[in-house]
């Protein structure tokens, strides 16, 4: 990185955080710190919605999944719209009515005390460990490849966002995720561009689509019904709706954010922003990725992202099986490069049985290539049994670092400093908030002043923060970072949303039903998350039914006459 | 749930809301198959 790209870097972070302290330098009003003032409009909403869900993985995992996969993780988000109409219908107006801080708020008024503080605890449990994944997951990537220290980039990015977030509270949230989004979209649409820019003269865009077809990478469709697989337009429309409604409806960290403003129109209206424009930005981002991988067909890869971690191994035992290898892939590289330019001259010439010959010369190295990028990576393992060796995440970094002028690289790591200090700052805000209007006030210190309550708030926000750095310093890379965070959140989730579901829907069952049957959902999520392949969204689905259907025969068996008596 | 009556700016309601939101979401979808399709 330049002097430039620094600038450009710390100028846009520093811009935006001084604007969210200036905003918020006056403001000493408990409501205003846990919910937000007037000013916030539906607009600032819906890009505060979005940018607490778009974290810096989005980014980083995104471009590399579609590079790997295709198009087909964008079908994850396909019950996002359904869920969002759900909750500005039914989840808001009474959020609303009930002028609730959080969303446990309604537990408690709805059931009992337990049912409210199991909501919160599994809230503030699954909730607690993604903050630490949102800030350890660009730091680890960036100390990779920009050669910072892991360990202070965790700790500086982390106290960066603890400051603003724990003085300003959800009105500097709010305001500082807007143009946070602003600065994530421009810069998204800037790398695109680039992308475009950086292919051969003669390539148009229309090409490139075709050619990535043939490949197998725009599939963002499948209807199969396959329980094995990950990404289906039925799992998506299920599972992704379960993890959608939760998501939105139940997690404190958007709640809080919808609720900002106090206006119904405005927090419907943010929501349903983001019901239009969440899977069309998806797509983007993933068609980056795809444009990306097109792009590399011209050039060549290295054959593993993680270029450092690939460095460190050639200096082991493993070095001569690396060179050897390393000279395949370039000679595959060389024959599929011809094979390419093959595929686009059959598609520009459009005679079918050309097209279908030159898709074959293609995908025959491709496979190959597949194959020794696996290779590569079991000797790096043989190299460094602890090594992670999933570099999906390090694809669209690398093209950043490697390809694109300076000035744009600083603005794009921007982007994905943005993300996660959008994702933290709305995480330490709720976390904060929960904590003390769920657990410390009724709990603790009901007769507290509003001064006091203003003070704690602040005080717990900040050491929330602690706990995600703390989290983020003694974490491991997992497989990947997005599946990570969707992995965590499934699990929690079911139960979670079953909750409110009877608590909507179920009129008749009451608090100690409705506890237990969480707790049993909660312990056979975790049983099949240990002990089953079973693709994780549907996690979402199994624990809000077991909730639901348990809860209902509960309070109709078992617990009718003990609460009756 | 009855739901309190409020202008909604553009769609009039909000099941108009809703329904332009789903229609929106039908047609993202059938285009993503279409392309899927026709550039396999």
């Amino acid at each position: 990185m330049s002097g430039l790209d620094y600038a450009v870097l710390f100028g846009t972070l520093l811009a935006i955080a001084l604007y969210g302290w200036w905003k918020t330098r006056a403001d000493h009003d408990l409501e205003h710190y846990l919910r937000g003032d007037a000013s916030i409009r539906w607009g600032t909403i819906g890009l505060s919605v979005m940018a607490t869900q778009a974290s810096a993985v989005t980014f980083l995992s995104t471009p590399g999944q579609a590079y790997e996969h295709g198009m087909g993780f964008l079908q994850n988000y396909f019950g996002l719209p359904f869920a969002l109409i759900v909750v500005c219908a039914v989840f808001i107006p009474i959020y609303h009515r009930l002028k609730v801080v959080t969303a446990y708020e309604y537990l408690g008024q709805r059931f009992d005390q337990k049912t409210r503080l199991l909501g919160a605890f599994l809230f503030l449990l699954q909730r607690g460990l993604a903050a630490g994944i949102t800030i350890y997951a660009p730091a680890i990537i960036l100390s990779a490849l920009l050669g910072w220290n892991l360990r202070l980039t965790i700790i500086l990015a982390g106290l960066f966002v603890i400051v603003y977030t724990a003085t300003g509270g959800t009105t500097a949230v709010s305001h500082t995720q807007k143009w946070q989004m602003l600065v994530i979209l421009a810069g998204m649409g800037v790398a695109f561009g680039m992308i475009l820019h950086r292919l051969p003269p003669d390539f148009s865009f229309l090409q490139a689509v075709a050619v990535a077809g043939k490949m197998g990478k725009l599939d963002a469709v499948d209807f199969s019904f396959d329980w094995q697989k990950r990404y289906t337009f039925w799992s998506g429309m299920l599972g992704g709706f379960f993890l959608a409604l939760s998501y939105f409806g139940t997690d404190q960290s958007q709640v809080q954010r919808y609720l900002a403003g106090g206006s119904l129109t405005g927090s419907r209206l943010g929501l349903l922003f983001n019901a239009v424009l969440k899977i069309p930005m998806q797509f983007f981002i993933l068609l980056t990725g795809v444009m990306v991988f097109i792009f590399f067909q011209f050039e060549k890869p290295p054959v593993f992202f993680n270029q450092q971690a690939y460095q460190r191994a050639t200096q082991t035992a493993q070095a001569g099986k690396l060179a050897a290898l390393q000279t395949r892939y370039d000679q595959v590289f060389a024959q599929k490069l011809i094979a390419v330019s093959g595929l686009t001259s059959a598609l520009e010439a459009q005679s079918q049985p050309a097209i279908n010959a030159a898709t074959s010369a293609v995908l025959q190295p491709q496979k190959e290539l597949e194959e020794i990028r696996g290779e590569v990576k079991q000797t790096l393992k043989a190299a460094d049994p602890k090594m992670e060796t999933n570099d999906a995440d390090y694809v669209f970094i690398s093209f950043v670092l490697n390809y694109l002028p300076h000035g744009v690289i600083g603005l794009l790591i921007a982007v994905i400093l943005c993300a996660a200090m959008s994702s933290s700052a709305s995480e330490l805000n709720a976390l904060g908030s929960t904590t003390v209007v769920d657990f410390y006030r009724p709990l603790l210190h009901p007769q507290a002043s509003e001064a006091h309550q203003l003070l704690v708030s602040k005080l717990l926000t900040a050491a929330w923060g602690g706990v995600a750095i703390s989290f983020a310093l003694f974490a491991n890379l997992v497989e990947n970072l997005i599946q990570a965070i969707n992995i965590l959140g499934s699990i929690f989730y079911g139960s979670i949303l079953g909750i409110f579901l009877v608590a909507f829907f179920l009129r008749f069952v009451r608090g100690t039903a409705v506890f237990f049957a969480a707790l049993v959902s909660q312990a056979v999520v975790l049983v099949l998350f240990y002990g089953t392949t079973i693709g994780y969204l549907w996690y979402n689905v199994i624990g809000c039914v077991i909730v639901m259907g348990l809860a209902a025969l509960l309070e109709q068996t078992l617990f009718r006459e003990r609460e009756l008596a | 749930m009855k739901m309190p009556a409020e202008p909604v700016p553009l769609f009039g309601s909000w099941r108009r809301a809703y329904l332009a939101v789903v229609v929106f979401f039908a047609f993202e979808v059938a285009l993503f198959a279409f392309v899927s399709h026709y550039f396999s």
